[in-house]
Order: structure tokens, then C-alpha cells, then sequence
């Protein structure tokens, strides 16, 4: 038991554990309607729920050794490509997304949970690979066509920020894995030129305002611009050591749009100030850094590549999330884990902890069998 | 395919675990950083553009200042008026409402509807008036039918209908103020945005603001302060229930309004109401009454007046504007002088000399100088030196001082008696005289000649191109009744505030204009036009001692003939003051075609004399 729960796995269930109860203070707070008073928090309720079923799912995978993972890595990505399609044919939209399929009484986003099946076939694809030799034009074929199939259904959904991050995970699994500078170059600059190319001519209307406005949201205060101005003004309106636990005015009044789900931390940064925020920033930096030096005691490739995937899946969702809400990037609505409202999120994040846990208990057992 | 061993070049991949270290710290210290800069930079702003956002301001309106004459008897009152409004959040059904709306205010249906939708499109919990100024049994109708839960029996749907009070202008005694007090206007677009310039926060869409008379010059001053009060709302503008925290916030937004300060003017309200019923049986007339002493307007009328109270409704403007009743004759208006102007040549000849107070001409019907200059007493008056010639308004003296004298001589003098600039009134649009002078004639382009000498002489008795405006006369005969000295005509005597506190306005330095013996000459003949065998010789049953002169302004020229339908009876003018040996009035009266000065004017001008004296030398 000593052996298993070592100082790195200690510091991300604290870490993480931290991280929820934050997260849970400051969903109590954005989901009170406060013309009816504090006590019907149904959202609040839901979101405990979830994250119950969450963390027994959690724990079922991390007592499944990752190796059995490993011929299944196929199996999963299809089932959430098939995932995927479905919710095009058979999914009910919600603000503008057209990706949710309804379960019974249950409503999912299969988006979430395609993630962790794209991150698990790109980690085994990449495996297969010549880990001596860094990646030519060749290599990356495959790669490119497990990335580009989910995105591209996710993005017929209308979702531009889970595609970002499906995209965002293949790139830095394939950076970690290495690829000819020279292909690396011309990569580079080909996207670049492409999307020079893109905004002048594919673009629709919509999407071109989305980047205007994140160049200059006060042009446009009533209408694109107005979700990153009322996120500005709510964690600016903070200060140091903010409004206080349920006095935050901006989302009281419901100026923020979105504020249980995507900007969630604008109603935690006007609350607790910049001193809070800086601590939930901290917290979460903790859980990355755990996740890191978990992965660097991996014994094969295919634990690393997993761990690397689970912890840009984290990264990228964190960065995206806050550089949107704090406009250093554009606005694409994706959830901040563990500390936004959803279901389908808050299961995706669990069970990527019981992957991660998993992958930290089985590093000591070497079951080649499995794999080969 | 050959698969590798899953744990060969695991050494070279882990060391990227660096790098991935390296950028998430990187990342982290941009978020801190770019928080740093929102929370703690520019924390203070972001705060305030929140309480901006979720703080509506209410206007509270400040309460007007009345105006009072100088024995404070109040021209103006207040009173409650009330309008009806809709608070979008509040009404329910458009369509009901729109017909329950249209049956009470008499309107059509569609207009209120349409009325109805503008409304919904603004923020919720801003009123928006429907109508204006509402009749009591309107008014209870609605507060009648106003019901928080609404049967299907009920008579009207009135959901979200309030009726708002505010305190409205009632004008005491509309005609005979109507010019000198003015009225108020809903401040238009152009109008707002330059008074804001100059005075922020001072004035607001929707508010009304002095559009003439005092309630324009005095605008600042009897508007107060307006107050607001917060209203806290969320997102969609729906005004929500306070806890104590918030409620707290309520009071820091909260600026009580400041009453605007009341006038006390220098008016004398029985005297402007004797001049004005004086004038009534002409088509027009100016009067102006001043303390000759210093400067204050006694009376200040114009015929016809207009009823302020009015002004409002369409029909009654249009009414008013057909008639010309907005325009202020005293003021604005601009008139051939007639023989009131024989005084300004009196006194320009004594300034330079050209003549003592004994010279004297004979008058033998007329002066020949190119042609005949015709006195209007074809067989003569004999031997005539300036008393008499001011007492009987001989014009042949007048033509020698013409012929003796420069034009810009007498055009200097003129100025010095305010005829050719203006007065300096507390009152707004105030037209200035003219005398023409040779600089004129060279340069004007109404004209190809240069300046005739002929045309000196017409000039010398108040004909030719000479215009004088009513108040201006009424300071030159002011500065002839107080010995020569300069004053400026002023409305307000002084300023109340709101604890009773009276500020008095102090009265404009005078200044020495003439000598003293040249103003007596004038004086002596003054006199005699009322008291000597002159031509207002009627008024010396007066029990007052007046001194005056008459004036007959011809409309058209000697030489012109009269346009078709073009009245062509002359304009009758009477400059006065009294009592003579210690002048407390100084009038000056302009008939509009009203004939004879004599006969139109100075009757008017002892009425308002006789009226302000019997007083007992009122002091404010």
C-alpha cells in the first residue's frame, strides 16, 4: 500500500481534492437564484450527483490494469466516432450545439467522452510507431486521420471548442513523440498560410466577428462582444480579495451568461478576489504537475503517451477555459473540469483520474503479454 | 510491421517532460499575470463599470423657483400634473391593454399598440409616458381601475399602468407676462447636447427649460438640482428585491434634488397690468417702465400677448404663431423714432457746442435746403429756442440743428444714449437701433450714393433711416430724467434660496454720460411739453408732475407711395418720466399705427405713470 500511495499520487488527490471543493463552494454560488433565495439548487444537487457516479467510475478503471487497455484502444475510438455520428443523426441541440443525445432521462454530451477515446488510439497508434526515427510526412498520415474524423463531426455539431482541444491533444502527443524539424517546418507554415486563406475566404460571417470580437470586444458590447466584456468586468471587479462567498453582483444579477458552465471562473475570481484566484490557479497547476511526474515514472511508451494524453486533456481544457474568460485568447466554450457544471464533463474528468491512477498503480507490474 | 519494444526510447520521450512542465508554469504566470492586471490594475475600473451595469439612475426633478413681482406677489404657481405611464416589466397582455389604453386616453387603438411594442423593445422597468398632462376624470378613471389581479368583468386591462406626477408651470396672469416671464419647452435634441456642454448633469432628455422671457435667462438658477435615485437590476433590466447589502449600495447612489431658487423681480404688477389694458384696443404696442434711477424694469410689455399655459397644445401655437404674438415688440422690435428722436439731436447739438440752451431760429413753415423740409405747422411758430421747440415739436429748429450738425455727431450721441447698442437687459435676443452715419452710406449695399446732407436733416427729426427699439428708448429718456447718467435695465431684484435666504442682486455702477446743464435745457422743454403750451399738454390733469415728448413715426417716406392694403397710419411713440422735480418712472410707449403720439401713446404713459406712482413710490 506504501508502494502505491506514493508523495505524487498524495499530491494529486489533494490537489484534487482541493480543486472539488473549491469548485463545488463556487457552483453553490452560481447556480443560487437569488430572487428565491438560497434553498432550490437543483443544479448544485445534479452536479453532487454526478460526481458520486463520477468517482465510482473512477475507481473501477483504476483498478483495471492500463495494459488491458491496450488492444481495446480500436474498439473505443470507433464506439465514439459511432458515438459522434449519432448525435448528428439522432442529437437535440442546446444554444447553438447540436451535441447532445438523450440517454432515458439523462441527457449526454458523447463529445466529453470521445476525448479520452481519441487520446487512448493516438497513444496506441503512436506506439506502433519507430520510436528511434522522428516522424516524417508518413507517420503523421494516420495521426491525422484519427484527429480529423471526431473534429470534423464535432465541428458539424457546431462545437469549435472541443474540436480545438481534440486537435490541441493530437498535436502535443505528437510533439512529445517528435517529428522531423524540416516537417515540422512546412506543417507550420502551410497552417499558416491556410488559415490566412481560411478567414478571407471560408469563413462565415459568424465566425469572422467570433475573432473580431476577441480582438476588440468594446466595439460590440451589446452583441458578441458582451459575454468577454461581462467576464471582464466580473473578475476585474474582484479586486484583490473579492466580494465575498455569495456576494458577487455580476453573476447575482446575472450579467454573466453561461456562469455555471463556461464561465465559472469569473463567478469564483469577482468573489475571491485576485488572492483566490491565484489559489485556484495553484490547485489546479498542482493536479498538472502531479499528473506530470506521474508520467515520468512510466515504464513503456504507452503508459507515457496516455499519461501525456490525460494531462494535456487537462491542460488544454484549463487553458482554453481561463485564456478565453480572461481574454488573452478567443471565446470557445469549453468547460473548465472539475469546477464547471455538466455531467458529461465532470464523468469524462473522473474517469480520466481513474486512468491516471490506474496508470501510476501499474507501473511496477511489466504484464508484457498483454500488449503483444 | 515490425513493433518496436514498448520500452525502447522511452529515455529521449520522457525528457520532454520538461518542456511540458516548462510551458504549464509558463502558462500558469501569464493567467496570474493577466489577472494581476484585471483585478488588482484595473480592479477599480472594472468595479465601477459594474456598478454601472447593474445600477439604474431614477431621475428625481427638482421643484422650479416662482417668480414674484417686487412686493413678492407670485406670478407663477405650481401645480401636479399627471401623466400616464407603462413599466414594461409590469404589462401583461399588449393587445388588451392597447384597447383598454385607447378607450381612456380617446386615442386610436393601433397608435397605442404601436406605442405598446416601442415600449416592451426598451428596459423593462423604465417607465414610458403615453401621455401627458391627463384631466382629472382621466385620472380617476385610472386610479379607479387599477387593480393588481384583473377579472375578465373588470371595465379596463390597465396592467403595468402608473400615473406619475411632476410639478408643472402655471403662468398667474398669462397675457399681460406672457413676453417678460416667457415659458418653457421640452429641450430639443441640438438644444441638450450644447447646454450639457456647458453645464453637465444640469439637464436631461424629457425635461423642460425656459425658452424666452426670464425662465430663459434665469434658466440655471430656478431649475435646482435634480437628484437621482439607484435602482438595482439585473441583466434584462428588471429591477429586483434588495437585501441589506444591496440596499446599502441603494443609499451611496442616492442625491436628494435641490429646489431651484424662486425670483424676485423688479416688475410692479399693477403697473404691467394697467399698461396692458391700456394697449388693448390697438393691434400693437410696446411699453417699457424703468427706474430711471438705476435701471430696474418697472413694466415690460408687449401687445398681443400669448397665454404661456398654452403654448403646449398644437393648435393654440400654430394660433400664436399666425398672429406674431411671440414676438416681443419691447424687445425685439426695431421702429422709425419720430420726434422722440428730437431729443438726441438737442443733445448732440449742446455736446458740441453747435448751439446754447438760448439760441434761437425762426420758424416760418419750413427750412429750404435743396428742397422744402416742411414743419408741420405750415404758418410757423414764430421765434423758437430749444424749450419751445421741444414743447411743441417744431420741426424747423430741428433742421437748423440738421443742417449745423454731422450726421455721425448725432449718431455719436445717439450711441451714448444706447439707441445704437444694447441695453444690457437681463433677457435674451434684445435688438439694438440704428443711426445711419456716413461710414453707412459709403459701405452699405442697400444703397449707391454717398450721404446727402438732406438727408441729415429727415434724421434730426426722427425720419429717414433712423429704427429704435422700445427698451432702448426707455433708457435714453431715463438717462435725460436722472441727470445724464448711464444705467443698465435689469429684471431681478433678487434671488431666494431655498431656506428663505434672500440674496440680493447688486445694481450696475452708474456712469456720468452728459453735463448737467445740457440736460437741463432738455428737461425745461420736457416739461413744457406737458406743462407749457406743448403737445401733450392733455396729461397735465395727471395729478403726477410728467415731463415727456411725443413722437408721430411716418411709415412711408415723403417721396414713397404706399403698397396697396399697406396701413399708413403712423406709428404714435411717448417718452416720459415723473414726477419731474425727482424722477422715480421713466416710460417709454410705442403704438403701433396708432397715430398721433399724443393721442395713442401719452395716454398710456400717464395710466401707467398715475398707476405705479399712486403706489406711494413702491420700494421692492
Amino acid at each position: 500500500m506504501k508502494a502505491i500511495l506514493n508523495t505524487r499520487v498524495m499530491t494529486l488527490l489533494l490537489c484534487l481534492f482541493l480543486l472539488i471543493g473549491l469548485g463545488l463552494l463556487n457552483l453553490y454560488s452560481a447556480t443560487s437564484d437569488y430572487e428565491k433565495g438560497y434553498t432550490t439548487n437543483l443544479l448544485f444537487r445534479s452536479q453532487v450527483m454526478w460526481h458520486a457516479i463520477g468517482l465510482g467510475l473512477a475507481v473501477v478503471i483504476m483498478l483495471v490494469n492500463y495494459r488491458h487497455f491496450f488492444p481495446l484502444a480500436p474498439f473505443i475510438y470507433f464506439a465514439c466516432v459511432g458515438l459522434l455520428i449519432a448525435v448528428l443523426v439522432l442529437g437535440h441541440s442546446v444554444s447553438g450545439h447540436q451535441s447532445w443525445i438523450r440517454l432515458g432521462g439523462l441527457r449526454i454530451q458523447p463529445t466529453e467522452f470521445a476525448k479520452i477515446g481519441v487520446l487512448i488510439m493516438l497513444a496506441y497508434h503512436l506506439c506502433r510507431q519507430n520510436p528511434l526515427e522522428k516522424a516524417g510526412f508518413i507517420d503523421l498520415l494516420i495521426p491525422f486521420l484519427i484527429l480529423g474524423l471526431p473534429s470534423g463531426l464535432v465541428i458539424l455539431q457546431g462545437d469549435l471548442g472541443s474540436a480545438l482541444v481534440y486537435i490541441f491533444i493530437g498535436i502535443t502527443l505528437l510533439l512529445v513523440r517528435g517529428i522531423r524539424l524540416r516537417v515540422l517546418t512546412i506543417l507550420l507554415c502551410g497552417t499558416i498560410a491556410l488559415s490566412v486563406l481560411a478567414y478571407f475566404s471560408f469563413l462565415s460571417p459568424y465566425q469572422k466577428k467570433r475573432i473580431q470580437t476577441f480582438a476588440n470586444p468594446e466595439k460590440d458590447p451589446k452583441g458578441a462582444g458582451y459575454h468577454l466584456i461581462q467576464a471582464k468586468i466580473a473578475i476585474g471587479s474582484g479586486q484583490i480579495i473579492g466580494e465575498g462567498f455569495l456576494k458577487g453582483k455580476s453573476h447575482r444579477l446575472k450579467f454573466i451568461p453561461e456562469r455555471h458552465t463556461d464561465f465559472i471562473f469569473t463567478v469564483w475570481a469577482e468573489e475571491w478576489g485576485f488572492l483566490g484566484s491565484v489559489v485556484n490557479l495553484a490547485v489546479y497547476l498542482g493536479c498538472l504537475l502531479a499528473i506530470l511526474a506521474i508520467a515520468i515514472q512510466s515504464t513503456d511508451r504507452f503508459a507515457y503517451y496516455l499519461s501525456i494524453g490525460f494531462f494535456s486533456l487537462f491542460f488544454w481544457h484549463w487553458a482554453i477555459n481561463l485564456g478565453g474568460v480572461t481574454g488573452i485568447m478567443p471565446l470557445t466554450g469549453v468547460p473548465l473540469p472539475f469546477q464547471s457544471y455538466g455531467g458529461s464533463s465532470l464523468v469524462t474528468s473522473w474517469a480520466s483520474i481513474g486512468f491516471i491512477l490506474s496508470l501510476a498503480f501499474g507501473h511496477k507490474k511489466t504484464e508484457r503479454s498483454l500488449m503483444s | 510491421m515490425i513493433i518496436q519494444s514498448l520500452e525502447e526510447g522511452l529515455k529521449s520521450l520522457k525528457f520532454k517532460t520538461l518542456f511540458l512542465i516548462g510551458f504549464s508554469l509558463l502558462f500558469f504566470f501569464v493567467l496570474v499575470f493577466r489577472l494581476y492586471h484585471l483585478q488588482v490594475v484595473q480592479g477599480e475600473h472594472y468595479r465601477e463599470l459594474a456598478h454601472q451595469l447593474t445600477i439604474r439612475k431614477h431621475e428625481l426633478r427638482a421643484t422650479r423657483g416662482l417668480i414674484f413681482d417686487r412686493h413678492k406677489k407670485p406670478l407663477v404657481r405650481s401645480k401636479n400634473i399627471y401623466d400616464v405611464v407603462v413599466i414594461p416589466q409590469y404589462m401583461g397582455d399588449i393587445k388588451l391593454l392597447s384597447q383598454s389604453l385607447a378607450k381612456l386616453l380617446e386615442e386610436k387603438p393601433q397608435k397605442v399598440l404601436r406605442q405598446l411594442k416601442k415600449a416592451k423593445r426598451k428596459a423593462a422597468f423604465q417607465p414610458v409616458t403615453l401621455a401627458k398632462d391627463i384631466s382629472f376624470k382621466k385620472l380617476a378613471i385610472i386610479s379607479q381601475n387599477s387593480k393588481p389581479r384583473y377579472q375578465i368583468t373588470d371595465p379596463f386591462y390597465l396592467k403595468g399602468v402608473e400615473v406619475r406626477q411632476r410639478i408643472g408651470r402655471v403662468y398667474l396672469y398669462p397675457e399681460a407676462f406672457s413676453h417678460v416671464l416667457g415659458f418653457l419647452n421640452e429641450v430639443d435634441g441640438p438644444t441638450l447636447k450644447a447646454f450639457q456642454k456647458k453645464h453637465p448633469n444640469r439637464l436631461s432628455l424629457g425635461d423642460y427649460k425656459g425658452a424666452s422671457g426670464l425662465e430663459e435667462i434665469y434658466d440655471l438658477s430656478l431649475r435646482g438640482f435634480d437628484g437621482h435615485q439607484a435602482q438595482i437590476v439585473d441583466a434584462k433590466g428588471y429591477a429586483i428585491p434588495m437585501d441589506e447589502e444591496l440596499q446599502s449600495l441603494k443609499e451611496r447612489f442616492f442625491q436628494p434634488t435641490t429646489a431651484g431658487q424662486a425670483i424676485i423681480t423688479t416688475l410692479d404688477f399693477a403697473t404691467q397690468q394697467a399698461a396692458f389694458l391700456a394697449m388693448q384696443k390697438y393691434q400693437g404696442a410696446a411699453l417699457v417702465a424703468l427706474n430711471p434711477q438705476n435701471g430696474e424694469v418697472i413694466a415690460l410689455v408687449s401687445h398681443p400677448g400669448f397665454n404661456p399655459n398654452l403654448v403646449h397644445q398644437p393648435g393654440y401655437y400654430k394660433e400664436m404663431m399666425a398672429n406674431r404674438a411671440e414676438f416681443n415688440r419691447a424687445l425685439f422690435g426695431v421702429y422709425p423714432p419720430g420726434s422722440t428722436f428730437k431729443m438726441v439731436t438737442a443733445l448732440a447739438a449742446l455736446e458740441n457746442k453747435t448751439i446754447n440752451p438760448k439760441t434761437s431760429f425762426a420758424c416760418r413753415g419750413g427750412v429750404h435746403f435743396g428742397r422744402l423740409f416742411k414743419c408741420w405747422n405750415r404758418g410757423g411758430h414764430g421765434q423758437v429756442n430749444l424749450t419751445k421747440a421741444l414743447a411743441q415739436s417744431c420741426n424747423s429748429f430741428f433742421y437748423q440743428l440738421g443742417i449745423k450738425l454731422d450726421i455721425d455727431q448725432i449718431a455719436t450721441t445717439g450711441e451714448k444714449l444706447f439707441l445704437t447698442k444694447k441695453t444690457g437687459v437681463d433677457l435674451a435676443g434684445e435688438n439694438a437701433g440704428f443711426i445711419p452715419t456716413k461710414h453707412w452710406a459709403k459701405t452699405s449695399t442697400r444703397r449707391s450714393f454717398a450721404w446727402q446732407k438732406g438727408e441729415t436733416l429727415s434724421v434730426a427729426i426722427g425720419q429717414g433711416d433712423v429704427r429704435v427699439n422700445p427698451l432702448a428708448n426707455a433708457v435714453m429718456i431715463s438717462i435725460i430724467a436722472n441727470g445724464g447718467y448711464s444705467i443698465t435695465p435689469h429684471l431681478i431684484h433678487s434671488f431666494v434660496d431655498t431656506d428663505g435666504k434672500i440674496i440680493p442682486q447688486k445694481t450696475p455702477q452708474r456712469k456720468k454720460l452728459f453735463l448737467k446743464e445740457d440736460i437741463l435745457a432738455i428737461q425745461k422743454g420736457l416739461v413744457d411739453v406737458v406743462h407749457g403750451h406743448g403737445t401733450a399738454r392733455r396729461l397735465k390733469k395727471s395729478p403726477n408732475k410728467i415731463a415727456g415728448k411725443t413722437g408721430t413715426a411716418q411709415v412711408i417716406g415723403h417721396d414713397s407711395k404706399a403698397k396697396k392694403g399697406q396701413n399708413t397710419k403712423p406709428h404714435g411713440w411717448f417718452v416720459a418720466y415723473a414726477p419731474y422735480d425727482n424722477p422715480q418712472i421713466a416710460v417709454a410707449v410705442f403704438v403701433e399705427h396708432g397715430g398721433g403720439g399724443s393721442v395713442s401713446a401719452a395716454p398710456i404713459a400717464q395710466i401707467v405713470i398715475d398707476t405705479y406712482l399712486e403706489q406711494k413710490a413702491p420700494k421692492p
